[in-house]
């Protein structure tokens, strides 16, 4: 494994890769910085680019927009109060009130390292513990691994923000949207409308970039296409100085921690992430009542825990090919087009591409904390790019990534299909995340269905007779069956909460 | 004043109802697939409409008026016209082709949005058409549709 490390390490210092890297960090960090570009939907957009790298090149290029995307989306929240991604809402809490106070530059200095610190954490997790994944994942057979893609699928609906029942159902539109195509067993083609371009299903990303970028370009183009309103406050000096960065040690190791941890839970995001490790921090503050108005330790522990979620999250994705939020759905999908399945088997049939990529994070992270450093000023400015500006220009990018995959027309017209629909359900309050998880894992689950169905017959058992006489699997039916009891019972007390409060459905929302 | 969606409940009941029937026609689309390629689409089908008929119960349970997202006519209208200039991007790109296609509508559409002044809008078409040529066209030699134009 060490051999393996110094090779990858090798290969990620080529002098390409750390071009890419660099590009990858500081495109990342400017469309992050961009209010209505999130990580997804940064990666979605740039996925087609990678056509005709190498898979080396391509994660590498990819997985620094990520850690970019994820640094970049607290900057508009620090200077203008408007988040870039939805991860940086609990890092604009404490850093829009900084910037009011004048102490702009201290809150970009201080968000700059937590998110270095956090990023770096997370990705020797992500070195060290997902080779050992990997190989016990080795082990894991058809049965439990139906349950975990369930179990996976569950905690993904269910855990995220909003409507429990929403996000189950979100989930499984996208494993019946999943189902398209030619079943891969008996060959019979279902749901494709006599349609060649859907015999072999929906792609990841058509699908990706339909229901992220055109449902976002109508969420941008409701709004004020320019407001001229808007201006930068004066920031002042951004580095922090050593002795802050000593005294905020703690918060930054304990916040990267969290979003490590939270980053490997399926379904757990930046978001979440973010908000845990700040509610931690204040739990632990000697000054918790200068949460909200301007603490320090509310930007680092936000930022160091959402950038700890990189490594976190590439955890499940690589080891088990079950991605546990949109960005690493998305980025999987630019595995698959690299022809790299992610699973139990990559690490044993592709370390030369995976071990240069996992160190390329490294770096990644080092090219946007200089990048912020350096070019604060020049960044800072991305924050106020119309978004009538942004809508055209995501649209046009959209269109023409969703054509170039395979060269169809039709495929620009199945992102549009899914753009719209994704548009309506945002509108509805259903997350999309959970759908496009549940395209990439339906046929997953649905495979390792009929590999069990075919076991169960077999051994003369019935399928459930099946599944109950292994112990993982029914440890993990528990634990689907707890993780949607859960997200209700949470649900039910939130709202109960809510009613007291005054507080009602569509204001929370 | 047209108001859309009228509330939560509202939203919830008709999304219940939509999903519930979208649920029923992929049910009975399964039942034609043979059983072993039927299995998952069945179950798949029957939990999302189980699940609508408890986003709907759910719905019908009286709840607090809260503040919802109000949405008058001119909204909606530029939901409508938005959807509209996008579909007709798409359409125009294999007849138009992809570059003339896109320019004219980052034209059409940041002025639509109020991008100003005019100049602005013209340079940001030009510099992203530059861009898309010299990436897709140039570097990544990605095959961009051609139409009666460029």
């Amino acid at each position: 494994m060490f051999d393996q490390i110094l090779n990858g390490a090798i290969v990620a210092f080529q002098f390409q890769h750390l071009l890419l890297a660099f590009g990858g960090a500081v495109l990342g960090t400017l469309l992050g910085a961009m209010p209505g570009i999130s990580a997804t939907l940064g990666i979605a957009l740039l996925v087609p680019f990678t056509f005709d790298m190498s898979s080396v090149a391509a994660l590498i290029f990819l997985g620094a927009v990520y850690c970019g995307a994820i640094y970049g989306g607290s900057i508009a929240g620090i200077l203008i109060n408007v988040p870039g991604t939805p991860a940086a809402v609990a890092t604009m809490l404490d850093g829009y009130e900084m910037t009011k106070q004048g102490k702009g530059g201290l809150a970009l200095g201080t968000d700059i390292c937590s998110s270095f610190v956090g990023g770096q954490v997370s990705t020797i997790f992500l070195l060290f513990g997902a080779p050992i994944v990997a190989s016990v994942a080795l082990e894991i057979r058809s049965a439990e691994f139906f349950w975990i893609v369930i179990f996976a699928m569950s905690t993904i609906g269910a855990i995220g923000a909003g409507s429990p029942i929403k996000g189950l159902m979100a989930g499984i539109l996208g494993l019946v949207i999943g189902t398209v195509g030619m079943h891969p067993m008996t060959g019979t083609l279902r749901y494709a409308f006599d349609q060649p371009a859907l015999y072999e299903g929906v792609p990841v990303i058509v699908a990706l970039v339909g229901l992220f970028s055109i449902s976002q370009v109508l969420i941008l183009a409701e709004g004020q296409g320019m407001d001229t309103q808007l201006h930068i406050p004066r920031i002042g000096r951004i580095w922090p100085g050593w002795a802050t960065l000593w005294s905020l040690k703690g918060c930054m190791i304990r916040s990267s921690l969290i979003g490590t941890a939270v980053g490997v839970v399926p379904g757990a995001g930046a978001d979440i992430a973010a908000f845990i490790g700040r509610s931690e921090a204040r739990r632990v503050s000697k000054t918790p009542e200068m949460f909200g108005k301007g603490a320090i330790e509310g930007v680092c522990s936000a930022e160091a825990a959402n950038n700890g979620v990189v490594g976190g999250s590439l955890i499940p994705m690589l080891t088990l090919g079950i991605p546990g939020n949109a960005v690493t759905a998305a980025l999987l999908g630019g595995l698959l087009i690299h022809g790299l399945i992610p699973g139990p088997h990559l690490f044993r049939d592709a370390p030369d591409v995976l071990y240069p990529f996992i160190f390329s994070l490294f770096l990644a992270n080092a090219f946007f904390a200089v990048t912020a450093f350096g070019g604060m000023r020049w960044v800072a400015k991305v924050v106020l790019v119309p978004q009538g500006i942004i809508a055209p220009m995501v649209t046009a990018l959209a269109v023409i990534g969703a054509y170039s995959f395979r060269n169809m027309v039709f495929d620009i017209g199945v992102t549009l299909v899914l753009g719209f629909i994704g548009y309506i359900l945002r509108k509805a309050r259903f997350p999309l995340a959970p759908i496009i998880l549940g395209i990439i894992l339906g046929p997953l689950a649905e495979e390792n269905l009929d590999r069990v169905i075919t076991l169960a017959a077999a051994h003369d058992m019935s399928v459930f007779g099946f599944f109950l006489s292994r112990t993982l699997t029914v440890v993990l039916m528990v634990m689907t069956l707890a993780a949607i009891v859960y997200s209700f019972y949470r649900d039910y007390k939130r709202r109960r909460m809510l009613k007291e409060a005054g507080v009602f459905l569509d204001e929370e929302e | 004043m047209t108001r859309w969606p009228k509330g939560a409940e509202a939203r919830d009941a008709i999304s219940a109802i939509v999903f519930l029937v979208i649920s029923v026609v992929g049910f009975v689309a399964a039942l034609d697939f043979p059983r072993r390629a039927a299995n998952w689409p069945l179950w798949m089908w029957g939990l999302l409409g189980v699940f609508s008929l408890g986003l709907l119960a759910g719905s019908l349970r009286p709840r607090p008026v809260g503040k919802t997202e109000k949405r008058d006519q001119a909204d909606f209208m530029r939901s409508i016209v938005n959807v509209v200039m996008i579909v007709a991007f798409a359409v125009s790109v294999p007849i138009l082709g992809f570059f003339t296609a896109t320019g004219t509508y980052a034209i059409v559409h940041m002025t639509y949005l109020g991008v100003r002044p005019f100049s602005l809008v013209l340079a940001v078409a030009a510099g992203g058409l530059v861009f898309l040529y010299f990436f897709f066209g140039y570097i990544l030699g990605v095959p961009v549709p051609h139409g009666l134009l460029y």
